[in-house]
């Protein structure tokens, strides 16, 4: 039998790295349009992206248009 | 007083701060216990393949995330469909988070065949029917989010999109038949296929599982985005109000 391991070894955790970044992302992102609501200009005076200042053009990519 | 008078202006919906935080449930908390548990069979609950050995174990991954992707876009498909008919932006937000899930599940298919493809085929890339096809689906969904951030007008951007949607989809379907229309290095379906799955018991019921467990996770994070999807719409509408 081939000694192969690895192979999924790496797969299995770059598929729960992948997924588990994904969701921390929209997480992250809808903290940041919640702290919007909250203080739609000066965001929700803690750290995070709550805080950044809105873009006035939409930057590209993974339909982010915040 | 900059503070008050921007409130006043924008108006901060208290629906709309509480959507925004409630994407995250329950249903996470379920699908990482399915991945989990998915994990845990795989790894120590499942035999080896004679011929391939562990590296078969991607299987549990990859034509799964495959299916689900394939799923998310079918849903893009109808939702933008329903949109062009009916004009709910509802319709296009549905659609809009089954494409962004979709795009994620489609890279780990794509990262995972490759990572199975190099120690069965001896490379990590062919430029193989299956695969070709597959890549250029992921392109196509990924300009389709890069459509939708390059365009401000809200209709225009719906309607653009969901054209384009609709036609992505119809890859769909010559991507699973392309290992019976093409000669491929890609195998033929397992499972997906007229008759009985070739797969032992015991294979089987891990890919059963790992099944349900990524179409749950398909579950949380496709709520997770509309639910932002939706939030974004109102703090757009607040800002134009």
């Amino acid at each position: 039998m081939p000694h192969n391991a690895g192979y999924y070894h790496a797969a299995y955790i770059i598929v729960a790295v992948v997924y588990g970044a994904y969701a921390l992302s929209v997480w992250l992102r809808l903290r940041g349009v919640a702290a919007h609501h909250h203080h739609p200009a000066l965001g929700n005076g803690q750290s995070g992206i709550g805080n950044l200042p809105r873009p006035t053009t939409p930057p590209l990519g993974m339909g982010n248009r915040e | 007083m900059t503070t008050q008078l921007t409130s006043d202006v924008h108006a901060p919906t208290a629906a709309g701060a509480r959507r925004a935080r409630s994407g995250i449930s329950w249903w996470f908390v379920v699908a990482v216990l399915a991945v989990a548990a998915t994990y845990i069979r795989a790894i120590y609950f499942t035999p080896l393949e004679a011929i391939q050995g562990p590296a078969q174990k991607i299987y549990y991954v990859h034509p799964t995330s495959a299916w689900v992707a394939f799923m998310a876009f079918g849903i893009v498909a109808l939702a933008s469909i329903g949109y062009l008919w009916l004009k709910d932006l509802k319709l296009d937000r549905v659609a809009e988070s089954a494409a962004e899930v979709g795009v994620v599940f489609t890279s780990v298919t794509l990262v995972t065949g490759s990572l199975w493809g190099k120690p069965i085929w001896g490379t990590w890339w062919t430029w193989d029917a299956r695969l070709t096809l597959t890549l250029f689906l992921w392109f196509i969904y990924v300009g389709y989010l890069v459509l939708r951030g390059a365009i401000e007008d809200r209709e225009m951007r719906a309607r653009y999109s969901a054209v384009l949607g609709i036609l992505g989809a119809l890859l769909i379907p010559f991507i699973h038949l392309s290992v019976y229309l093409f000669r491929t290095l890609h195998p033929m379906p397992i499972i997906g296929k007229p008759s009985r799955p070739s797969l032992p018991n015991e294979m089987l019921e891990t890919f059963a599982l790992a099944f349900v467990s990524f179409t749950i996770l398909f579950i949380a994070l496709f709520r997770a985005r509309y639910h932002l999807a939706i939030a974004r719409d109102e703090l757009d509408a607040e800002d134009r109000g």
